[in-house]
């Protein structure tokens, strides 16, 4: 295979697993988000806990895979992320871990003032978690103010509308399809109270508007996801941005018809199909500039040699399929409504 | 400052990983034998101790994940021109790690975690060994790629970055094998004294109807101390004979040829080491030989559950040889530590030592009081449900 091949698949993979993980991420957060707004007892939030909690360890090695294999393939694209937006992924780690940490040990002691404070700190980390990873990928879509490989500013000009757009676009489509997943999968009332909370406090309408938002990029007039190297090659890659709208409307449309099947199903495909959109509106930039669009870092400056890049796709291409084969097992196996006091 | 700050950072963080890990990778160990035990001799009490010490392991597992995660995001915040210059060598094992392995461990975890009570004994088995296999081969991919930085085979160094130039030299280098066995035996010890404690307790305080599962738990225990302890001199001896063709300084260190700062604190860990170690095979041997006597005697029962600390000394005192003697260098004669550190603002890093060390404070002491007070419940059945077989 040429160097180039090996590179554009490597890119592709590395995509592809961060749509794999945001997909599980957002419905997971996105449920365990919704459980202070909806239970009225511990029985009730003890079913958003199984039905969070069985999946999300499973689902967070898929962000590590995406963060590992871009260490591993294009080290000086992890570098020179991490280093500039150092604080912003010690916020992020520390939203992983107070997730992690709370969502199993919720119900371990006894006492009441525990189980609140862990009730908290898995809410707010999930809330923190979703919309800082809305935060990063939009931004990476869009760009850093990268110029001669340096940063021109720090890392809060993550911050700017668009960003701050693209984390409440993750947290609101987390909300929507965490709604839908919690209908799905249990019995009771939990489920459609999720689904009247996301309707009463207008978070289903925010979908569209956020998206729209996003796609328009303010602050970012001189960078675009649409004026790449793809889209500027073939009208066609247009069909991805044009099915994302579709998707959230559609979304909505579910969301005031309360269906949470529907819901669930087309907040996700929002989701994927947004980042697709990104993912090949930067190509073939790993860190697009939005100061100027040749400024950026692209595949082919950060690739490793053929061999490792090899070595990488022969492990992805034994051990996905293998992943995938039981991870699927494991949803179809536990898809039995979760009942109340089923622990 | 920087360069203080990011190493304190990395030390503290690595160190504080290390406390969930060992006694995780070892207790599956001994779990997967109790569930083995529960499945082929349909010997109940054995589900019952499975069921209780996979309690103790969950709660540690949570732990050691998240603090694990803490270590990748660091080699891109404070370790980035590492990352950079190593990342083509150094990112497969990692990727294999997380891929090959953590994929299986969390996947499977979650199931033993919410719905142990409810699946049939196949489906038990088998989640058990999937766990293990997992804490197997992440701790075998992680070690590899510390064996590279030690001693680095399969790849060259071009004057700015390390290009692979043959995987199979790079996974069988034997550095890696030496440490992953002595590593591994070194975490199976750890647990074994970590199950004598608890069932030492039990036996103490613990409720009448339950203690002869401690008095099966804490054979168990010392068996898992004391068959690590005759082989982990073994290998180590071979692994110093190996250390002597490719590490000679450290050689030089650990036999006090070489003194002075660091050097010497290289020595006094080996002598620990060694010391503890000759002391676990002692304990093990005449807790199994008078296995009578210790479960009749409170005294031997109060004084196990203190010695809980030792192996983690020994553990510790084992990576600071490995480590303080490569030193200065990050990767052994190729890259010293100073210049794989970021250049980041210096407030910045404050900000995180600063916050991680609360953090991790909190983390510390929820662990702990989990943790034992899961010990003090002793065994508990489950109750309410249907079984999802």
């Amino acid at each position: 295979m040429s160097s180039d091949t090996l590179i554009n698949i490597t890119y592709t993979i590395i995509s592809f697993s961060w749509v794999i993980y945001l997909v599980q991420e957002m419905f997971i957060t996105g449920a365990s988000a919704l459980n202070m707004g909806i239970c009225k007892n511990e029985e009730e939030r003890k079913q958003i806990q199984v039905v969070s909690g069985l999946h999300f360890d499973g689902v967070e090695v898929w962000l590590l895979a995406a963060l590992t294999i871009t260490l591993g393939t294009f080290p000086l694209v992890f570098g020179t992320t991490f280093t500039y937006l150092y604080v912003v992924f010690f916020l992020l780690l520390y939203a992983i871990i107070g997730r992690g940490v709370s969502i199993e040990v919720i119900y371990k002691l006894e006492s009441k003032r525990w189980i609140k404070s862990m009730v908290v700190t898995w809410t707010i980390s999930s809330i923190l978690l979703i919309f800082i990873l809305g935060v990063y990928i939009s931004n990476v879509f869009y760009g850093f103010p990268l110029k001669d490989g340096e940063m021109t500013s720090n890392y809060f000009s993550m911050f700017n509308v668009t960003g701050i757009a693209g984390g409440l676009l993750f947290l609101s489509l987390a909300l929507v399809s965490g709604a839908g997943w919690i209908k799905i999968n249990t019995i009771g009332d939990v489920g459609d109270k999720a689904l009247i909370f996301i309707k009463k406090y207008g978070v289903i309408y925010t979908v569209p508007i956020l998206l729209l938002l996003v796609f328009m990029g303010f602050n970012n007039t001189d960078a675009s996801i649409f004026i790449g190297e793809l889209f500027s090659k073939s009208y066609l890659y247009f069909i991805f941005p044009l099915l994302t709208i579709v998707f959230a409307l559609l979304t909505l449309y579910m969301g005031v018809k309360g269906k949470g099947k529907e819901i669930f199903i087309f907040s996700l495909l929002t989701m994927g199909s947004f980042l697709i959109t990104g993912f090949s509106g930067m190509y073939p930039y790993m860190i697009p500039s939005n100061i100027a669009l040749e400024n950026g870092i692209t595949i082919y400056d950060a690739a490793v040699s053929d061999q490792a890049l090899e070595v990488v796709l022969i492990v992805v291409a034994i051990f996905f399929p293998i992943t995938f084969t039981y991870q699927t097992w494991k949803y179809i196996k536990f898809t039995d409504k979760v009942k109340l006091n089923d622990e | 400052m920087l360069e203080i700050l990011s190493r304190m950072q990395f030390a503290f963080t690595i160190a504080f990983h290390f406390i969930f890990v060992p006694l995780t990778v070892g207790l599956i160990i001994i779990i997967v034998i109790f569930e083995l035990r529960y499945y082929f001799k349909d010997d109940d009490r054995f589900r019952k101790l499975s069921n209780y010490y996979s309690d103790i392991f969950l709660i540690n597992y949570a732990f050691g994940i998240v603090t694990g995660i803490a270590m990748t995001v660091q080699f891109g915040t404070n370790w980035a021109p590492y990352t950079v210059a190593m990342g083509e060598v150094f990112g497969s094992p990692l990727i294999l790690e997380v891929i090959a392995a953590f994929f299986l461990e969390s996947t499977f975890t979650g199931i033993w975690l919410f719905r142990r009570h409810r699946i049939s004994k196949n489906l038990r088995l088998f989640t058990v060994s999937m766990i293990t296999l997992g804490t197997l081969l992440s701790a075998m991919w992680i070690i590899s790629a510390n064996g590279f930085m030690q001693h680095p085979t399969g790849a060259y160094w071009d004057g700015s970055k390390i290009i692979l130039e043959d995987f199979g030299k790079l996974f069988f280098n034997p550095y890696t094998w030496y440490m992953y066995i002595h590593n591994h035996l070194s975490a199976i010890l750890l647990s074994g004294f970590v199950v004598l404690a608890i069932s030492s307790w039990q036996m103490l305080k613990g409720k009448e109807e339950d203690k002869h599962l401690f008095e099966i738990s804490a054979k168990y225990g010392a068996w898992a101390i004391l068959i690590p302890a005759i082989l982990l001199p073994i290998t180590g001896n071979s692994y110093l004979d190996y250390l002597n063709t490719v590490q000679p300084d450290k050689i030089a260190m650990i036999t006090g040829i070489d003194t002075g700062g660091l050097k010497t604190v290289v020595r006094l860990s080996f002598g620990s080491m060694v010391t503890l170690g000759t002391i676990f095979i002692a304990i093990s041997a005449y807790t199994l030989i008078f296995f009578k006597k210790y479960l009749k005697s409170k005294t031997l029962h109060k004084i196990y559950i203190w010695l809980v600390p030792l192996p983690y000394l020994a553990i510790i005192a084992g990576w600071m040889v490995t480590e303080f003697g490569r030193q200065p260098w990050i990767i052994y004669n190729i890259m010293e530590v100073s210049e794989g550190i970021s250049i980041v603002p210096v407030e910045q890093v404050w900000f995180s030592i600063i916050s991680i060390t609360i953090l991790y404070a909190i983390l510390f002491t929820m662990d702990y009081v989990l943790t034992i007070t899961r010990i003090k419940k002793g065994i508990v059945e489950p109750s309410g449900g249907e079984d999802n077989e």
